[in-house]
């Protein structure tokens, strides 16, 4: 298995404060932490391309290093390009599509079996004709999911995750997930609105430290896990 | 005397024709504009595109004539190049309903795009969707009920045209003259009964189309929920 390392050292100027994170990341979970409003969304935005920072490197290496983002080169890659999974605080299923239409959405046409391996998976069985909002928010969550990992990205972007579901679903999902990015090797980059749950969710995969001097600059220094 | 069914059928044509036009231009338009990042660049170009609902439409009608007429640079140019008289003919309805209808469309489709949630345009881009493939079936499709209205409320405004398509069009029996052209000519005439006959159609015409249209829109969003 190819070990993946994500690059990520970015600035970008808000309108409450600077944005300024820098961190490597190799083939496993980071968690960014802090109140909401300190720019974790955005860096996680920034990596999927979403945002364009004002300055900085974003890239992934995976056997030859893709740059992302570079100012000084004036490389932006678009999101169609990147090849990340992100996972919306909203999960922004598309409302007109079934589930297994949200699922199948990123992939080619021909596709049937990795979207009924999703359904498999992610416990979504008999839910396929399902439209979003007939879903319970964990459902939709794993929907989200489902849809992400069906397309095969090099790395997972979780945007406050697990925060809408039920505890015992929690705990599974979580070890199921874990267990699946691990075994691909991909770096996984989630963000958590608070302390308290951070204290169950990151222990076990957790290293490194982390500064947030929020509000004046939310900044993440070379952290290299291992 | 029997009444003359042209205005019925030059009508339809018109209206349809230009519902159609209308429909995709007004469409592509409002998407420009939504993904457009510079703030006064939008407000001027919207100003531009809302312009003629709020103008009298004869003075759409007047700027039309300017463009369209045998003087005019357009009007000019399709004579002299293809030998085709724009004004007066019945392109010039066309011409005049796509104008006076387009705001509708445009406004429409505008304010239901930007109701759609960009994290789901996201959401397609982060997935490798195209951005033809994230304008169908995900703006377009989540926008649709808003963008039914504004096409039933560009059709309206389509089959009644009247102020602008006087000016550029005329009133050329069995060419130009649309259901309400003859509605008034037959009034000015003092033949209450063909207009009346003639609004009768129009009546019709109008409330089939509002119902075959919301009835599609209120399928479809039934579909989802």
């Amino acid at each position: 298995m190819e070990n993946k390392l994500l690059k990520v050292n970015i600035q970008k100027e808000l309108k409450e404060f600077d944005l300024d994170v820098s961190f490597e990341l190799k083939s496993r979970s980071l968690g960014i932490l802090g109140p909401s409003g300190c720019g974790k969304s955005m860096t996680l935005k920034s990596i999927a391309g979403i945002v364009d920072p004002d300055k900085g490197i974003v890239s992934l290496s995976a056997g030859e290093e893709t740059v992302f983002f570079d100012s000084d080169k004036k490389i932006n890659i678009k999101p169609q390009k990147r090849n990340v999974g992100y996972l919306f605080q909203n999960y922004a299923l598309f409302p007109n599509m079934t589930v297994e239409e949200n699922v199948a959405c990123g992939l080619p046409k021909d596709d049937k079996k990795t979207v009924s391996e999703m359904i498999e998976r992610f416990h979504l069985n008999g839910l396929e004709k399902r439209y979003p909002r007939q879903l319970s928010g964990g459902q939709q969550q794993r929907v989200a999911l489902a849809r992400i990992l069906a397309y095969g990205p090099d790395v997972i972007l979780l945007d406050e995750p697990f925060s809408a579901m039920d505890t015992f679903l929690k705990e599974q999902l979580r070890i199921k997930i874990q267990e699946r990015f691990r075994l691909q090797g991909l770096p996984v980059v989630r963000t958590f609105p608070e302390l308290k749950s951070l204290m169950t969710i990151i222990s076990n995969h957790w290293i490194g430290e982390l500064f947030s001097k929020y509000p004046k600059r939310f900044h993440l220094t070379s952290l290299t896990s291992e | 005397m029997t009444t003359d069914w042209s205005p019925v059928f030059i009508s339809m044509k018109t209206a349809s024709l230009s519902i159609f036009i209308t429909f995709f231009v007004g469409l592509f338009v409002a998407w420009g504009l939504v993904k457009l990042k510079n703030d006064s660049i939008k407000i001027v170009l919207d100003g531009i595109f809302t312009l003629p609902l709020v103008l009298p439409p004869t003075v759409v009608g007047f700027f039309l004539l300017w463009i369209f007429g045998v003087r005019g640079p357009i009007g000019k140019f399709f004579i002299d190049f293809f030998t085709v008289k724009i004004a007066f003919s019945w392109s010039a309805t066309v011409i005049a309903a796509v104008v006076m209808s387009f705001p509708l469309m445009y406004r429409s489709a505008r304010g239901a795009f930007e109701q759609v949630d960009s994290n789901l345009l996201d959401a397609g881009r982060t997935l490798g969707m195209s951005e033809w493939k994230i304008f169908w079936k995900i703006l377009f499709a989540n926008a649709l009920p808003g963008i039914i209205s504004g096409g039933i409320l560009a059709y309206a405004r389509g089959l009644g045209e009247f102020g602008a398509t006087a000016m550029l069009a005329g009133n050329i029996a069995g060419e130009t003259r649309t259901l309400p052209m003859a509605v008034y000519s037959e009034v000015a005439a003092g033949n209450m009964g063909e207009a009346f006959n003639y609004v009768i159609v129009i009546v019709i015409i109008a409330f089939i189309a509002i119902f075959i249209m919301d009835y599609i829109s209120i399928r479809k969003e039934k579909q989802w929920k």
